[in-house]
């Protein structure tokens, strides 16, 4: 079963990461969630694919009443993100997606109709979860072509959707980053692989520097935090990606 | 039968595979039908040629003609019957995959998930009814099918007979009594092969 633990915590604003699960088949790729609350609502950062949510849901329904999650949302379309929009909304409803534009035609294969998304434009947008505002942070082609994250300025964390994203081997577990030179190499090959676009990657790297941030909360793999942070965006600005092999 | 519960145990063939095999029987039975039209109509042709001898035969020959368009229109409703249990089918297997996946929720979570498994539960037997309705619906109009190619059958062995009187015509219109009743055997074995499909 999946884990979930509060990796941010000030009055009723939480992070909660919804992490590695062991029992899982090996042929799903292990997938991490970031469950946001504040002031009674609530807004789950990608969501994860079908098959794994009843290990989600079971998890986060250990922490807080589901039934307090207003919103998804999904850093891109892709099936290990979002393909089980339509049991969240089996489970309600009126759940709202925030997406990029792009894929508000694509997503909806997956379930919803015409109420549930909020197109997100390619600048990014603000998104309210009760009192707190966070804010769409664009990264386009990082690796798919209306790609976005999602920064939370008060807690100084970032969901960082693919970007840090590490395929660790099934033994390695740590929800946290202990030791970043071991750690990377897991990350080394996914970021060559599937990040194509340098000039996008330049960009990105520019602008999350500046955020001041504690935490980057990828969607596979461990969470980095401190220094251990600034260290990722530095190794990932200077990293050849969109190389095969 | 087509299984009601379809995708939810692979052990037998699939129903949307069966589907699909039902699909192309009626296909080629439209097929056989278009042409038995074609060759009514060349009879008709050689029947007014033979003149009074061969006027039975032309009388047969015209019925024959109005078999295949009832064939051919019967064939088209069993065709929308099978695009609607395709349909069902399908929706069917999505709620039961939903159904499955909310089975492995663990004991507290499917106490807050209550109405959302209440609702697939309510789903599923929403599309089992479905399924159940296309399902009867296709037996139905496949029964009335075997009806009307047994009078097609009735009426190309008639032909045979008819033929013999033909005088100067006979080979001639024997020749085209045959191919009706080849033609009528075909569409026989693949309604027989419909039915068998059918009760998969």
């Amino acid at each position: 079963m999946k884990r979930a633990e509060t990796i941010f915590e000030q009055g009723d604003h939480r992070w909660i990461a919804v992490t590695r699960d062991p029992e899982r088949p090996h042929h799903l790729i292990d997938t991490n969630e970031y469950l946001i609350a504040s002031g009674g609502h609530a807004l789950l950062c990608d969501p994860g694919g079908l098959e794994i949510f009843p290990a989600v849901f079971a998890a986060i329904n250990e922490q807080l009443d589901p039934s307090g999650i207003d919103a998804l949302f999904a850093s891109h379309q892709d099936p290990d993100i979002i393909s089980s929009l339509a049991l969240w909304l089996e489970f309600k409803p009126d759940m709202r997606c925030y997406t990029s534009w792009l894929w508000c035609g694509f997503i909806p294969h997956f379930g919803g109709d015409e109420q549930t998304f909020v197109p997100i434009a390619d600048d990014g947008m603000t998104i309210k979860v009760g009192p707190t505002e966070l804010r769409a942070h664009p990264a386009h082609y990082l690796h798919s072509s209306g790609n976005l994250h999602l920064h939370d300025p008060e807690a100084k964390l970032l969901f960082s959707g693919d970007v840090g994203a590490a395929l660790l081997p099934n033994d390695e577990s740590a929800l946290f980053v202990t030791d970043f030179d071991r750690h990377i190499r897991h990350a080394e090959g996914f970021h060559k692989r599937w990040m194509g676009s340098e000039p996008a990657k330049r960009d990105w790297c520019e602008r999350t520097a500046k955020l001041g941030l504690d935490m980057l909360c990828p969607q596979h793999g461990a969470i980095y935090q401190g220094a251990d942070v600034e260290r990722f965006i530095n190794w990932f600005a200077e990293l050849e990606i969109g190389r095969v092999g | 039968m087509i299984p009601a519960h379809a995708g939810s145990k692979p052990t037998k063939e699939s129903a949307l595979r069966t589907i699909v095999r039902i699909n192309e029987q009626i296909k080629a039975v439209i097929g056989d039908a278009f042409r038995v039209r074609m060759m009514s109509l060349n009879a008709l042709i050689l029947a007014k040629r033979a003149g009074q001898s061969a006027v039975g035969f032309g009388v047969l020959s015209n019925e024959l003609r109005g078999f295949a368009s009832e064939l051919q229109g019967a064939m088209q409703g069993l065709q929308e019957s099978t695009t609607g249990l395709l349909q069902a089918v399908t929706l069917n297997a999505r709620a039961a995959l939903s159904g499955r996946i909310l089975e492995r929720l663990p004991e507290r979570a499917q106490r807050r998930a209550g109405g959302m498994l209440a609702r697939n539960r309510h789903r599923l037997d929403d599309r089992h009814a479905e399924v159940v309705h296309w399902r009867g619906r296709l037996a139905s109009i496949l029964e009335e099918v075997v009806r009307t190619v047994e009078l097609g059958n009735v009426l190309a062995r008639s032909t045979r007979i008819e033929a013999v009187y033909g005088g100067a015509h006979a080979p001639a219109l024997t020749q085209v009594a045959v191919e009706f009743d080849a033609a009528i055997t075909h569409i026989r074995q693949a309604i027989e092969h419909l039915r068998h499909l059918q009760r998969l």
